[in-house]
């Protein structure tokens, strides 16, 4: 019996001790690595105008004139002729690294380049030439280099690479605790004002540019058109999105409401009120009695209603909701006379009678379902419409059927 | 489960061929593989042995059987293995009809885990060495042919699983790579995972 209970006072004692699993895991990833350059640098490989290129993807759009201005995010401005709007023909591609935004002014381009606005004479819209560079006005691009730790560099691309990663842990079901060893190895005010649509963050108005960005608004005094200097920074709170100027008024849409701002002194924006609604994307347009704005989900907005609001502004200090109109998908929109267009994104595009406010969403006009839209202009010769696919330009004399002039197709990336 | 039920009948037969010699021992036995004292996430081995006897004290054998390890760390994966192995044994007393045993296994897990391939990934596992140092007790029947046995033991079996896999890489964009990715086979992520499965195992068995 001595044996028995040797045997079980032993096996007792190893059984109170609690196992537990080790795991070795060596993961490999891939991952989207930023590659940083210095703004020193980039200002060095600007080629300015270029032959015409093919588009690769589409950003904002403005018109100038005769001319129709794309811009190819991050890369440039592909210029168009635009006298004949069914045969608008490329004229020059205009090299911006970093550029997302424009807005042009008697003869004058402005154009964001990463942290610096560049100003281009357009006299001859076919070779803009720079006419000033006011640098690191737009510090908010810089990004901080995790390698270098500096907080003076711009991200210029990313590449694909691929990740490993070592590591050892513990598994102990009593336990709930992980050790861990890691190895890593647009405006109608003096002067001639191009327009933009109502997805732009730069506008032109009074003699001065505001460029919004996430969380602010820049103001630049652009009345000396060859010396456009930076003024001010005005803290807007965060999810600045777009801007839209009307008379002496600008309308910036945030994704959680719409901001009125009075320009009448252009230097100094006063704030009239704001109107809040439930977060999401939102362009605005406005008339002189009703602003409407599109709220959409999106990932990058996270919003959670795809509708159109219709708000009386008629009094600027307390904008209040009218109405709101269901939509499936809505982007940028435009307002010509009494017809309202909304870009649905990939449900296509639609026009609406906006002579009763409070039926506006019940009295659609056309809709153009294979029409991919983002953004679209109501230009003096042509409805001018971008959607994933390209820059489409309809004849709209007839509100009740768009008729296509011409496409400028954006070329398929190769993989 | 099938291949294990048949090495073990094959063992068996064996045995029984030669149990009339008593030079050699057959041996069945199941039990538990914990973590613990507790008996949570609690795995099973059922195994057969077949040993000789190469001086009254000492067995010299090989076995093998069928075993499931259960590890809940993620995603209740359950490993499903044929251990085969050697086995040397030492009883301390043979001649008393109760005495106390050690023995030490050492061998291969061979994984019977099915690869699973879909869409979005490709997971397939492999075996892997194992380890078992044990003790026990045993008592032989009145007839001094058979004997029951209970044993204690610290079990190491190492498994290992390649995990290629995809999530949320659609974006299609003119990236450029700047590293060799043929190790992905074409997936968005490889895993190599080895477990070091250390584990208490309590054996009942009976041998004749």
């Amino acid at each position: 019996m001595n044996l028995i209970k040797s045997f079980l006072f032993i096996g007792l004692a190893m059984s109170v001790l609690l196992g537990c699993d080790k795991v070795e895991s060596n993961t490999y990833f891939k991952t989207r690595l930023p590659v940083f350059e210095k703004m020193s640098v980039i200002r060095t490989q600007m080629t300015s105008v270029v032959e015409p290129q093919a588009i690769e993807q589409t950003g904002k759009i403005y018109i100038f004139k005769d001319y129709l201005f794309i811009n190819e995010p991050m890369k440039g401005i592909h210029i168009f002729n635009n006298v004949n709007p069914s045969n608008p023909s490329a004229v020059a591609f205009l090299n911006i690294p970093g550029n997302v935004d424009m807005a042009v002014k008697d003869n004058v381009l402005y154009a964001d380049s990463y942290v610096d606005l560049l100003a281009f004479d357009l006299s001859n819209p076919t070779k803009p030439t720079l006419l000033n560079r006011i640098e690191e006005v737009f510090k908010n691009v810089y990004q901080y280099d995790y390698e270098n730790q500096t907080l003076n560099s711009v991200v210029v691309r990313y590449v694909d690479t691929v990740v490993s990663r070592e590591y050892f842990r513990t598994y102990n079901p009593y336990i709930n605790y992980y050790k861990e060893t890691v190895n890593y190895s647009n405006s109608d005010g003096g002067g001639s004002y191009g327009q933009g649509g109502s997805m732009a963050r730069f506008t032109l108005a009074n003699e001065h540019l505001y460029a919004v960005d996430h969380s602010s608004m820049n103001l630049f005094d652009v009345s000396d058109k060859t010396k456009p200097s930076f003024k001010k920074n005005i803290k807007l709170g965060w999810g600045i999105e777009t801007i839209f100027p009307y008379k002496d008024n600008l309308f910036i849409g945030t994704n959680s409401g719409m901001y009125i701002y009075n320009i009448e002194d252009a230097s100094a924006p006063k704030e009239l009120s704001r109107y809040e609604h439930v977060r999401a994307c939102d362009p605005v347009v406005v008339n002189d009695d009703y602003a409407f704005v599109t709220l959409r989900t999106g990932a990058v907005c996270a919003g959670i209603v795809n509708v159109l609001e219709v708000v009386d502004i008629k009094d600027l200090k307390a904008p209040k909701l009218v109405k709101t109109f269901q939509m499936q998908n809505p982007h940028g929109l435009g307002l010509s006379g009494d017809v309202l267009y909304i870009c649905e994104g990939k449900y296509g595009f639609k026009s609406f009678e906006a002579s009763d406010v409070n039926n506006i969403g019940y009295s659609p006009i056309e809709h153009l379902s294979q029409l991919n839209s983002t953004d679209v202009i109501p230009g003096p010769k042509s409805l001018i419409i971008i959607g994933e696919k390209g820059v489409c330009q309809y004849d709209y004399s007839n509100k009740k059927s768009l008729k296509l002039l011409s496409c400028i197709s954006v070329k398929p990336i190769q993989d | 489960m099938r291949i294990s039920l048949y090495l073990i009948l094959i063992l068996m037969g064996i045995s029984s061929g030669y149990g009339q010699t008593k030079k050699y021992l057959t041996q069945l036995e199941g039990g538990i593989l914990t973590y613990g004292v507790a008996t949570k996430e609690l795995g099973y081995s059922f195994r057969g042995i077949s040993s000789y006897d190469i001086s009254p004290s000492a067995y010299f054998g090989i076995g093998s059987g069928y075993e499931q390890y259960m590890f809940n760390e993620v995603d209740d994966k359950t490993f499903k293995l044929i251990p085969i192995f050697i086995q040397a044994k030492y009883i301390l007393k043979p001649e008393k009809r109760t005495s106390l045993f050690g023995a030490f296994d050492l061998g291969y897990g061979i994984n019977l885990n099915k690869k699973e391939v879909s869409n979005l990934s490709k997971i397939s596992y492999e075996g892997g060495v194992l380890a078992s140092p044990q003790l026990g007790i045993h008592w032989k029947s009145k007839r001094n042919k058979e004997y029951f046995s209970l044993a204690i033991g610290y079990k190491y079996q190492v498994l290992k699983e390649d995990n290629y896999y995809n999530y949320r890489w659609t974006e299609d964009s003119p990236v450029l790579w700047n590293a060799d990715n043929s190790l992905l086979q074409g997936y968005d992520n490889y895993s190599y995972d080895k477990y070091h499965m250390h584990r208490l195992s309590v054996m009942l068995g009976f041998g004749f």
